[in-house]
């Protein structure tokens, strides 16, 4: 039973990267990056959707310069979508109880609103 | 003005109680009745003797009624069926500045 | 003012049907409320005691008549025809319907207003001094700052799920009336010694349950730094705020728990960290927003003699001498519109009242209104000329009492009459108060004097900044109030301090009208304020005339 993998192209069965992690929202990235930096892949755990603390751990994973692939997981609504892409995040992943519920649309819709927000616009 | 004068008082214990709610799109205040449909005037409100009953239907009623009712919970009421609380009072007759709320409906 | 860019208008239009496509989803019992309810609060929609609440924002408290009047279209179409203004600058409507209120957003989406933010745990309404602009010693005009913060918190993907509401208050002015020091962030604009415009930034204040004066986090940010500060502070808020504890989660139990230096030693090595890469504003934008707020041009007026004018009128005189305040140009004044006849709800104004005094500002007032904190309403600009046309208009709508800054100017929350959360009652207190000294006559008497309500220990009425606060609580079902004494929301922040026992609903206006005797009787002249003999006396002779005569 795979769970789903949403990026912006719509859902797709996850397939873990060679080298993957959980993050512990307690850990701070900053304090094991040189451990980080050499897994491919992060997974940052939202416990609830009211919890917004994984997209400043995603924020902070791109501001030390991770490159691997940064994944919010756990109990995002759809709504949440553009603020896991926004953040650093390449996508998001969820179960397939959590799709029965909000299916691909939902998350297509804010996908196209990724570019909506005034963060990429008072910038230079 | 209504000038409400709120009649509570310090202490007093309910007698039975009632399930209370607002109404998902319009927000008015509800009360459950008798045959489970959700009522504007408290005077159709189901009375419970028993609190630990009346919290295990406001439980089921969050499920079962999440498409009408915001919010559900248990109120205190006195002997004449009237609540207990000053919060409640006012949700019965509207706010103390304003003929606005249940006073537009009685 | 800020005049909405297509994007800007295209922003709110996309939040108008995310609304309405959320909205539906709940009702269609796909979504659950706890799924719900973080995004409708996010568009600023409470559910109340009797009705869904509906708070608008007004970034900075700035209003154009065009604005105003949508307000008022609003009141009367979806709502009981009035409006009610906050004490954080913005405007509620008490009893909306859910299924009207994507209407209702779109109807302000055509004025180029929201409910964007008004609500749940992200970055609030960020505030102004509601005389910005026009205030003679002004460094800067907080609203420029005001409005790039607001950009930059809109929709901001890091910040919408915060530990809980934050809020941000500018003062571009030394006389502060932000209460700067009273919020999450409260912002200073200063010169330093070379002459350069920053900012002093104090942190961890707030009222509430734990009423906090706001410390020093920074003596100057220089103003290219001030979003990149902010950044960092609230990354590290929302990566470290409390989580576990509804009333221990504001920034301020943080800087309390963990210190101000520690605190401030994780914001600032944050800063440093993305400093290098944090990509510069664009100046394009930085040029229309500084333009957009630039002054009108004050030269046309030319000088009048309003006192002449005044001596023909004594009730003219005295609404002048109490609702003006001196304006950067001669010739012009602050004027402010009290929202607080004897007697009314403090801060309500009707669908009518909103477009009378829309119709002024246009045509008078260089189509410009201010919100302020004290909820009443500001047309920071009008030339002294008109005057007295003004006040011949606002007369005949029962918005020219002349009592602002007096006893009966009372700042109230909306309390147990209309809120969830309250404890007690507190218009009918404010209504009682305010006629009981317009049937003494003594307000003029008595002088400046600032009186809070809340009507619960969240504040909303600031009642620990009110020389008099009064809070409302609930003692085994009764309604019972405590009374404050000492409070500022100034420069000279303090807060209330307590009296003692609480006094029942009939008992709170007779102990009221006490204090404000004993201060009569006492005080060393007329020039002491009642907060000036507070401060002389102390807390002594009034726990003495409550409790002890």
């Amino acid at each position: 039973m795979t769970d789903i993998y949403i990026t912006d192209t719509g859902f797709a069965p996850y397939v873990a990267a060679s080298s993957t992690i959980t993050l512990s929202l307690e850990e701070a990235p900053e304090s094991y990056y040189e451990t980080l930096r050499t897994i491919d892949e992060v997974l940052i755990p939202f416990a609830t959707s009211a919890d917004g603390r994984g997209f400043s751990i995603a924020r902070a994973l791109r501001h030390l310069g991770y490159e691997g692939r940064v994944i919010a997981v756990g109990a995002l609504v759809s709504d949440q979508y553009r603020h896991a892409r926004q953040s650093g995040c390449d996508g998001v992943l969820i179960t397939k109880a959590q799709a029965a519920k909000m299916p691909e649309s939902h998350w297509l819709q804010q996908a196209q609103r990724v570019e909506t927000t005034y963060s990429t616009r008072i910038y230079a | 003005m209504p000038q409400n004068k709120l009649k509570a008082i310090k202490g007093q214990k309910p007698t039975r109680f009632a399930i209370t709610s607002n109404d998902l799109l319009t927000g008015d205040v509800v009360y459950l009745s008798v045959n489970g449909t959700w009522v504007l005037d408290i005077a159709g409100a189901k009375h419970f003797a028993s609190e630990s009953v009346a919290e295990g239907v406001t439980q089921h009623s969050h499920a079962a009624c999440a498409d009408k009712i915001v919010g559900a919970y248990v109120i205190g009421l006195d002997e004449a069926g009237q609540p207990i609380s000053n919060r409640e009072t006012l949700r019965t007759k509207g706010p103390s500045n304003y003929f606005h709320g249940k006073q537009q409906i009685t | 003012m800020y005049q909405y860019h297509d994007f800007d208008k295209d922003f709110v239009k996309d939040r108008v049907s995310e609304f309405r496509a959320i909205t539906q989803r709940r009702i269609d019992g796909v979504l659950t409320e706890e799924e719900y309810k973080p995004f409708r609060l996010q568009n600023g929609l409470y559910l109340q005691l009797h009705a869904y609440m509906l708070r608008i924002a007004i970034p900075y408290g700035t209003l154009s008549s065009r604005q105003m009047h949508k307000l008022a279209d609003i009141a009367e179409r979806w709502d009981k025809g009035y409006g009610h203004f906050t004490t954080r600058q913005n405007i509620q409507f008490n009893w909306m319907k859910l299924q009207d209120v994507g209407d209702v957003l779109e109807a302000l989406a055509q004025a180029d207003m929201h409910a964007i933010q008004t609500s749940g745990n992200c970055i609030r309404n960020v505030t102004a001094d509601h005389f910005a602009g026009a205030a003679k010693d002004e460094v800067e005009d907080p609203r420029i700052t005001a409005e790039l913060l607001r950009q930059w918190s809109t929709g901001h993907p890091e910040f919408a799920f915060l530990p809980r509401k934050f809020k941000i208050a500018v003062t571009g002015c030394r006389d502060d009336r932000a209460v700067t020091a009273f919020h999450d962030i409260g912002i200073q604009i200063i010169r330093n010694q070379a002459g350069e415009i920053g900012y002093r930034i104090l942190i961890g204040g707030g009222l509430g349950r734990t009423p906090l004066i706001g410390q020093v986090l920074s003596d100057f940010v220089p103003k290219a730094d001030l979003l990149c500060y902010l950044e960092s502070v609230m990354h590290i808020y929302n990566r470290y705020g409390r989580r576990d504890n509804k009333y221990k989660a504001r920034i301020k139990i943080l800087v309390q728990e963990n210190g101000l230096d520690e605190t401030k030693a994780q914001i600032e090595a944050h800063f440093h960290a993305i400093k290098q890469t944090h990509p510069p504003l664009s100046q394009a934008l930085v040029q229309k927003i500084t333009s957009d707020f630039a002054p009108p041009d004050f030269t046309k007026i030319g000088a009048f003699d309003l006192e002449a004018e005044c001596a023909l009128s004594p009730s003219f005189a005295r609404w002048v001498a109490q609702s003006t305040d001196k304006h950067r140009d001669d010739n012009h004044v602050i004027l402010t519109i009290s929202l607080k006849k004897h007697g009314a709800t403090p801060g309500d104004a009707t669908a009518s009242q909103m477009r009378i005094m829309a119709d002024i500002a246009k045509r008078y007032a260089y189509d410009e209104l201010r919100v302020s904190h004290e909820q009443n309403i500001i047309l920071p600009h009008v030339p002294k000329p008109h005057l007295l046309t003004i006040y011949n208009l606002l007369k005949k709508a029962e918005l020219a009492t002349a009592n602002t800054g007096l006893v009966s100017d009372i700042i109230a929350c909306p309390g147990l009459d209309y809120c969830g959360l309250a404890t007690a009652r507190s218009i009918p207190i404010a209504q009682q108060i305010a006629t009981h000294f317009d049937t003494l006559k003594s307000e003029y008497d008595i002088g400046p004097l600032k009186i809070k309500i809340s009507g619960c220990i969240n504040a909303c009425g600031h009642h620990h900044v009110g020389h008099i606060g009064i809070l409302g609580l609930d003692r085994a079902g009764v309604e019972n109030y405590q009374i404050t004494l000492g409070g500022d929301g100034t420069q000279d922040a303090a807060i209330g301090q307590r009296t003692g026992p609480g006094f029942s609903f009939d008992e709170i206006v007779g102990a009221i009208d006490k204090i404000i005797a004993h201060y009569l009787a006492k005080r060393t002249s007329r020039d002491e304020t009642f907060l000036d003999y507070y401060k002389r006396v102390g807390m002594t002779p009034f726990k003495d005339l409550l409790y002890h005569d």
